[in-house]
C-alpha cells in the first residue's frame, strides 16, 4: 500500500477532552494523526461549569466509579480533581512528547463540551472530538499508549474507520484525512455514501477510489436522511472512528449538538 | 647324602616349540572368543545371566586386565542379541500433581513417535486455536456477550437516570464517578442560591430522592460486578466451546493412534483439558503469544512446555535387550536426575530437564559396571542396591536427603526396574563386601571367577596364539609370525611366574603386541618377529631400570657391600624382590650371623628394630627351632645368635630367606666359611626341608645381573628350592651364560644340601649311636653348642662359688 501524500497542516491538530468523560483513545489518534502530518497538537481540556456548580450543594455525594463508595463533595474538591485531571494529562503529552516529535499545548476551558469543541474547531483543519458515550460505572481509565503503539492497538482492535462523502469539497477534505488516518492506524475505511441516482452514488465512489490512490476503500451507501442512518451505523458498540466534514448542513444547524450527542465513537471534524 | 648338581639348561626356560604350530603368520588364525580358557567363570555368567530369580546378580572377579569387562561384554551382546528389544520410557507432565511426573511406558519405537506427534499437536494448535478465535463469527459471538453486558449495564443506568427524572434529580457524570442533583423546571441543574431558596420541605424531600437515588446507584454496582462475572464465565464457556472444536479432532487422532496404551488415553484427556482451560496460552496478547510461542533456541515457551513429551528412554533404533556399559557410575549417571536451571537468581525445574540415568537405559537389559568405580562414587553403590532391592528406579537427590538444598524440585514416577547388573572388579572387593555389607550377598549371588592363567599345554598354546592373532586384528597391528608367537607365549610364562602356564592377562599382551609393532614398523617390516617382541621387552625393561642399575652400581663400587668372590663365615648372599610398579627385579643382599655364649635366643635384628615383618619374624623361628630340636635335643641351648640384613634400612618381609639365614648361622657355629660366589634363596620348616619361594627368576636374574656387573668367573651360581624348577623362565642372557658354564643354578631339597653347595664341606649324615658324621658341618654345630653349653654350665658354676663366697662374707 503506497502512503498517501501527507495531509499538510498549517495549524496544529485541536483535541477537545472533556474532563469528565476524559477518553484516552481520542488523544491517542489524535497524535498518531499529528505524528504522521507533523503537526503540533493543542490540547483543549474543557471543565463542566454545571460540575463546580452542583459541587457545592448540600445534597450531592459523588458514588465512585470503581468502587461504588461515597464521599462529599464541594467545588474545592472538584476543582483540584479537575487540576489532577490536567497535570495528568500534561503528564502523558509530555510522555508522548519524548517518544514523537509532536509538539502539544494543552489549554483549559470552562463550558459545554461540545459548544466548546465546536468553537475550538472553527479555526483549525482537523479537530478530535469524544464520542457521547458515557463510561459505565466499573470501567476504568483508560491509558494513552504512547503514538508507535496506538496504531497496533486500534489495528488489533480491528477499529473501522467511517467517513461520509458526498463529493463536495469539505467532504473531500475529510475523505483526505480519513484515509490518512487508515493508512497510519492500519484500519479499515468505510466510506458513507449518501443514496440517491445509482450514477451518482457510483461516481462518488470512483472519487473516493480516485484520492485514496492504492488504499482499498469500503462502501457503504445511506440513506438521504444521514442523521438516523449514521445514528443507526454508529450506534454504541460499533466502534471506530467517525472523520466529518466541518462545513456541512447537518453541524451547522441548531441540531449540532444533538447530533453530536448521539454518537459514541469519536469523531474527527475537518474544516 | 648326595650333592645337587647344576641344573640343565633345558630345566631354565620351557621355550615354545614352534614347529608345532600349523602357521606362519597370525594373519591365517582364525578369531577367538575372548572368553577362551575362562570355563568356570563363563559358566557362572551364562548361569547368572540366564537365571530369572531376584538377586542372582553377578560379580565378575579376578586380577586386573585379564580381560573380564571384554569377556563380560561379549557375553552380554550375545546374549542380549537374542532377546526382545526392552520398551521406551518418557516423563510427562502430571496435570494433577505437577510436582509428580508421570512415568509412562511405551513399546519401542513408540516413545520418539508419540515426542514428534505431542510437538506437531502444539505447533498445530499454535495455528488452530487463533484462527479458532479470529475469525468473524466468533468475534460477532464474544462482542455480543460484551454488549449483552454492555446493554444491560446502560440500560440499568439510564433506567436509574430515568428514575431520578422523574423525581426532580439529574444522574451527573464527574472525572471520578457520578453524582445525583436536583433540576428546575428548566431541566436545568440548580445552584446552591437556588436550592437555599427551596422551601425545606423540598429540601428535605431531595436530599431523601438523593439519598435513594446513590443507595440504587451503589446496588447497581454491585449488581454490575455480578453480571460482569456472569458475561465473564459466559466468555470462558465460548472460549471453551470453541477450543474443544478446534482441539478436538487433532487429540481423537492421536487417541486412535495410541488407542492400546492406557496411560497414553490418559494424558492425552488431561492435555485435551488442560488446554480448554488455558487457551489463552495459544492465542496473541500479553499471555500467550499463538504461533510465535517459541521461547529461546527453539523449544516451545514455558507456558507450552506441558504438553512435551521427556522421552528419558529411546529404545527405537535397537535390536535386543540393552547392554549399557556406564564408565561413570555416580549417583546421578546410574539412577538420573532432575536438573535445575538457573532463572532470576532462583533454581527452577520441571519435568522435561529429568535426565534418565544409565538403570533407566539398560531396564529390561542389562548393566556392566566396574566395582570399584560405584564404590568410589559417593551415594552410588547406596543407590544401585536401594533401586535393586526396591526393583524400581526413584530419581532422588541424595543432597535433598541431607536437607542441604531447598530447591524446589520433583518427585518423579518411580519406574520399574527389570535388569541384570554385572559388577566387574578384583577378588579383595568381593570378599570385602561379603563381609562388610550383607546386603551384597543377597543381591549378587552369582560369582564368576576369572582365571589369571590357563594350563600350558599344546592346545592352549594353540589357542594363545590365536589370541594373539585376534588382538593385533582388533588393534590393527601387523600380523605376528610364529617365532614371535612362539616367544609372546614363553613371555606368557613368565608373566605368572611358571614354566607349565600361561597368563592370560590381556592387558600386558597387548602393550607387548603394540610395542613390538612400533619396533617392527621402525625396522619397516611387514610382519612382528621374534626380534621386535625382544625388543618390545628390552625397551619395556630398560625404561624402568633406572633403580636397578644405581642399586647395580652401588654394589660394583663397593657402596653396597656384596662379594661375589670368596668365603666368608656367617656370611652369606640373600636374595630378595623389589617391587617398583611396573618393574620388578631381584637384589642380592648380604645376610650375616653371629653366635656367642648365651641363653638359647636367636636375635632377629630385623624384627628388633621392627623392620621385619610377621613372616620373616616366623621363618627366623622355625629356623630357630630347626637348630634347637636337630643339635640341642638333649642339652640346653646356651647360645645367643643374632641375625641381620645388612645395609638394609627399609621394611623386609617373606620366608625366602630362611634358608640363607639359617646356612649364615650355621656357618658361624662351626665355623666354616660360605663361598660368597652363591647366592641362596628359599625357606625352610622345622625339619629342614626346603620349599618353594616366589619371585624366582627375578632373584636368579638379580645375582645374575650384580655377578655379570662385577665379572662372572665361572663358580657363581644361585641356589634355589627344587620345588621351583618348575617356575623357572630366565632371562635369554642368563640361560645362554648357563649354557657356556659361567653361571649356575642349583636346586636343592634340604638345608644340609645347600649347607654343602655353600662350604663345600660334607653336611654330614646322623649316626646311629647319635651324633654326626665326623668332620661334618652337622657334627660341628653339635659340637660347637655342646661346647656353648659347657661355657654356659661352668660360668654358672663360678658364678654361683662367688655368689656362695659372698655370701660367707655376709
Amino acid at each position: 500500500m503506497t502512503e498517501p501524500a501527507p495531509t499538510a497542516s498549517s495549524t496544529p491538530i485541536v483535541v477537545a477532552i472533556n474532563a469528565a468523560r476524559r477518553c484516552g483513545e481520542t488523544l491517542e489518534l489524535a497524535t498518531a494523526l499529528a505524528a504522521s502530518i507533523g503537526a503540533d497538537l493543542e490540547v483543549v481540556f474543557v471543565e463542566d461549569a454545571k460540575l463546580l456548580q452542583l459541587a457545592d450543594l448540600p445534597v450531592t455525594r459523588e458514588v465512585d466509579r470503581i468502587s461504588g463508595t461515597t464521599r462529599e463533595m464541594d467545588s474545592q474538591r472538584m476543582l483540584r480533581t479537575l487540576r489532577c485531571e490536567v497535570l495528568q494529562l500534561r503528564r502523558e503529552l509530555s510522555r508522548i512528547g519524548k517518544t514523537t516529535t509532536v509538539r502539544s499545548t494543552v489549554r483549559v476551558v470552562r463550558g459545554h463540551y461540545f459548544s466548546e469543541a465546536l468553537a475550538a474547531s472553527a479555526s483549525v483543519q482537523v479537530t478530535f472530538m469524544h464520542g457521547a458515550r458515557s463510561r459505565l460505572p466499573g470501567e476504568h481509565k483508560p491509558r494513552t499508549p504512547a503514538t508507535s503503539g496506538a496504531a497496533v492497538g486500534w489495528a488489533a482492535r480491528k477499529q473501522p474507520l467511517w467517513t461520509l462523502f458526498d463529493g463536495s469539497p469539505a467532504s473531500a477534505r475529510a475523505l483526505k484525512v480519513a484515509i490518512k488516518l487508515a493508512y497510519t492506524l492500519a484500519g479499515n475505511l468505510v466510506v458513507l455514501v449518501p443514496g440517491g441516482r445509482a450514477e451518482d452514488v457510483e461516481n462518488r465512489k470512483r472519487e473516493a477510489q480516485a484520492a485514496a490512490d492504492r488504499v482499498d476503500l469500503q462502501y457503504l451507501v445511506v440513506a438521504e436522511n444521514r442523521f438516523s442512518q449514521l445514528g443507526r451505523v454508529l450506534a454504541p458498540g460499533a466502534g471506530g472512528l467517525l472523520v466529518l466534514a466541518r462545513k456541512s448542513p447537518d453541524l451547522e444547524s441548531s441540531a449540532a449538538l444533538d447530533y453530536l450527542e448521539s454518537l459514541a465513537v469519536p469523531v474527527v471534524l475537518v474544516a | 647324602m648326595r650333592t645337587p648338581k647344576p641344573l640343565p639348561v633345558k630345566a631354565l626356560y620351557r621355550a615354545c616349540d614352534v614347529r608345532l604350530f600349523d602357521f606362519e603368520t597370525t594373519e591365517e588364525l582364525d578369531d577367538i572368543s575372548a572368553v577362551s580358557g575362562q570355563t568356570r567363570a563363563m559358566g557362572a555368567l551364562h548361569f547368572g545371566l540366564d537365571i530369572r530369580q531376584i538377586g542372582f546378580n553377578v560379580f565378575a572377579l579376578g586380577l586386573p586386565g585379564v580381560g573380564k569387562f571384554t569377556a563380560v561384554e561379549e557375553l552380554l551382546r550375545q546374549v542380549a542379541g537374542d532377546q526382545d528389544v526392552a520398551p521406551d520410557w518418557c516423563y510427562l507432565h502430571n496435570f494433577e500433581q505437577p510436582k509428580q511426573p508421570t512415568a509412562v511406558r511405551l513399546p519401542a519405537g513408540r516413545g520418539a513417535r508419540f515426542r514428534k506427534d505431542m510437538e506437531g499437536l502444539v505447533e498445530e494448535l499454535g495455528s488452530v486455536i487463533p484462527a479458532a478465535f479470529d475469525n468473524e463469527d466468533t468475534h460477532a459471538r464474544l462482542a455480543e456477550i460484551e454488549e449483552e453486558f454492555r446493554e444491560r449495564r446502560t440500560q440499568a443506568l439510564e433506567e436509574l437516570r430515568q428514575v431520578g427524572i422523574k423525581r426532580g434529580i439529574a444522574l451527573v457524570e464527574t472525572p471520578t464517578g457520578f453524582t445525583f442533583a436536583p433540576i428546575g423546571e428548566a431541566k436545568q441543574i440548580l445552584d446552591p442560591t437556588q436550592f437555599q431558596h427551596l422551601p425545606e420541605a423540598e429540601q428535605n424531600r431531595i436530599q431523601k430522592v438523593v439519598t435513594e437515588l446513590q443507595e440504587s446507584l451503589q446496588k447497581l454496582l454491585r449488581q454490575f460486578q455480578g453480571w460482569q462475572k456472569e458475561s465473564r464465565e459466559k466468555l470462558r464457556a465460548l472460549h471453551r466451546e470453541i477450543t474443544r472444536f478446534a482441539v478436538g479432532h487433532l487429540i481423537d487422532s492421536l487417541r486412535e493412534d495410541y488407542a492400546d496404551i492406557d496411560a497414553i488415553q490418559a494424558h492425552l484427556a488431561a492435555v485435551e483439558h488442560d488446554i480448554v482451560l488455558h487457551v489463552n496460552d495459544f492465542l496473541p496478547g500479553a499471555e500467550g503469544m499463538g504461533v510465535l510461542n517459541i521461547g529461546a533456541f527453539g523449544q516451545p515457551a514455558p507456558a507450552l512446555k506441558r504438553y512435551s513429551v521427556n522421552l528419558v528412554v529411546d529404545n527405537g533404533d535397537h535390536r535386543g535387550s540393552p547392554v549399557v556399559l556406564e564408565s561413570l557410575p555416580n549417583h546421578e549417571n546410574l539412577v538420573g536426575c532432575v536438573e535445575h536451571q538457573a532463572q532470576m537468581g532462583t533454581l527452577v525445574t520441571d519435568f522435561t530437564m529429568i535426565k534418565a540415568g544409565a538403570l533407566h537405559r539398560a531396564n529390561g537389559g542389562y548393566i556392566l559396571l566396574d566395582a570399584q568405580k560405584v564404590l568410589m562414587q559417593p551415594f552410588a553403590w547406596e543407590s544401585l542396591k536401594r533401586a535393586l532391592q526396591s526393583r524400581e528406579i526413584r530419581i532422588a537427590a541424595p543432597e535433598r536427603s541431607f536437607a542441604l538444598v531447598s530447591t524446589t524440585s520433583l518427585e518423579p514416577e518411580p519406574i520399574p526396574l527389570e535388569i541384570k547388573v554385572v559388577l566387574v572388579g578384583e577378588r579383595y572387593l568381593y570378599y570385602f563386601l561379603h563381609e562388610l555389607d550383607p546386603d551384597f550377598s543377597n543381591l549378587f549371588k552369582v560369582a564368576a571367577d576369572f582365571d589369571d592363567s590357563v594350563d600350558r599345554t599344546t592346545q592352549s598354546q594353540d589357542d594363545y596364539a590365536r589370541l594373539i592373532a585376534t588382538l593385533a586384528r582388533q588393534e590393527k597391528l601387523k600380523p605376528l609370525n610364529r617365532a614371535a608367537v612362539g616367544r609372546v607365549i614363553e613371555r606368557a610364562s613368565r608373566l605368572c611366574e611358571d614354566a607349565e602356564k600361561l597368563s592370560v592377562h590381556r592387558r600386558d599382551l597387548v602393550d607387548l603386541l603394540k610395542e613390538a609393532d612400533y619396533w617392527a614398523s621402525k625396522a619397516k617390516r611387514k610382519r612382528i618377529g621374534a626380534k621386535d617382541i625382544q625388543h618390545a621387552l628390552d625397551q619395556q625393561r630398560y625404561r624402568l631400570s633406572r633403580v636397578q642399575m644405581r642399586l647395580q652400581e652401588e654394589i660394583r663400587r663397593g657402596t653396597m657391600m656384596i662379594d661375589t668372590e670368596g668365603e666368608s663365615i656367617g656370611q652369606i648372599n640373600g636374595l630378595s624382590v623389589l617391587d617398583h610398579g611396573d618393574l620388578i627385579f631381584g637384589q642380592p643382599g648380604r645376610i650375616t650371623a653371629t653366635t656367642r655364649v648365651g641363653d638359647g635366643e636367636v636375635v632377629d635384628i630385623e624384627r628388633e628394630t621392627e623392620l621385619g615383618g610377621a613372616i620373616h619374624t616366623k621363618g627366623v623361628l622355625i629356623l630357630s627351632n630347626f637348630l634347637m630340636s636337630r643339635y640341642a635335643g638333649d642339652h640346653p641351648v646356651s647360645l645367643t645368635a643374632s641375625l641381620v640384613f645388612e645395609q638394609s634400612y627399609g621394611s623386609i618381609d617373606g620366608d625366602s630367606a630362611s634358608l640363607a639365614e639359617l646356612c649364615a648361622l650355621l656357618s658361624s657355629l662351626a665355623g666354616a666359611p660360605v663361598r660368597q660366589t652363591f647366592a641362596v634363596t628359599g625357606s625352610i620348616n622345622q625339619h629342614g626341608q626346603v620349599q618353594a619361594i616366589g619371585g624366582v627368576n627375578e632373584k636368579i636374574e638379580g645375582f645374575f645381573d650384580v655377578c655379570q656387573e662385577c665379572g662372572l668367573n665361572g663358580d657363581q651360581g644361585v641356589i634355589i628350592p627344587e620345588s621351583n624348577i618348575k617356575h623357572l623362565m630366565l632371562r635369554h642372557d642368563v640361560v645362554q651364560t648357563v649354557k657356556r658354564g659361567r653361571f649356575r643354578i642349583y636346586a636343592v631339597k634340604t638345608v644340609d644340601e645347600a649347607i654343602q653347595l655353600l662350604t663345600g664341606i660334607p653336611a654330614g649324615e646322623p649316626l646311629k649311636q647319635g651324633g654326626f658324621q665326623k668332620n661334618s658341618i652337622n657334627a660341628r654345630v653339635e659340637a660347637r653348642l655342646i661346647e656353648l653349653s659347657d661355657v654356659r654350665r661352668e660360668f654358672g658354676a663360678k658364678g654361683d662359688e662367688h655368689d656362695k663366697a659372698g655370701g660367707d662374707g655376709d
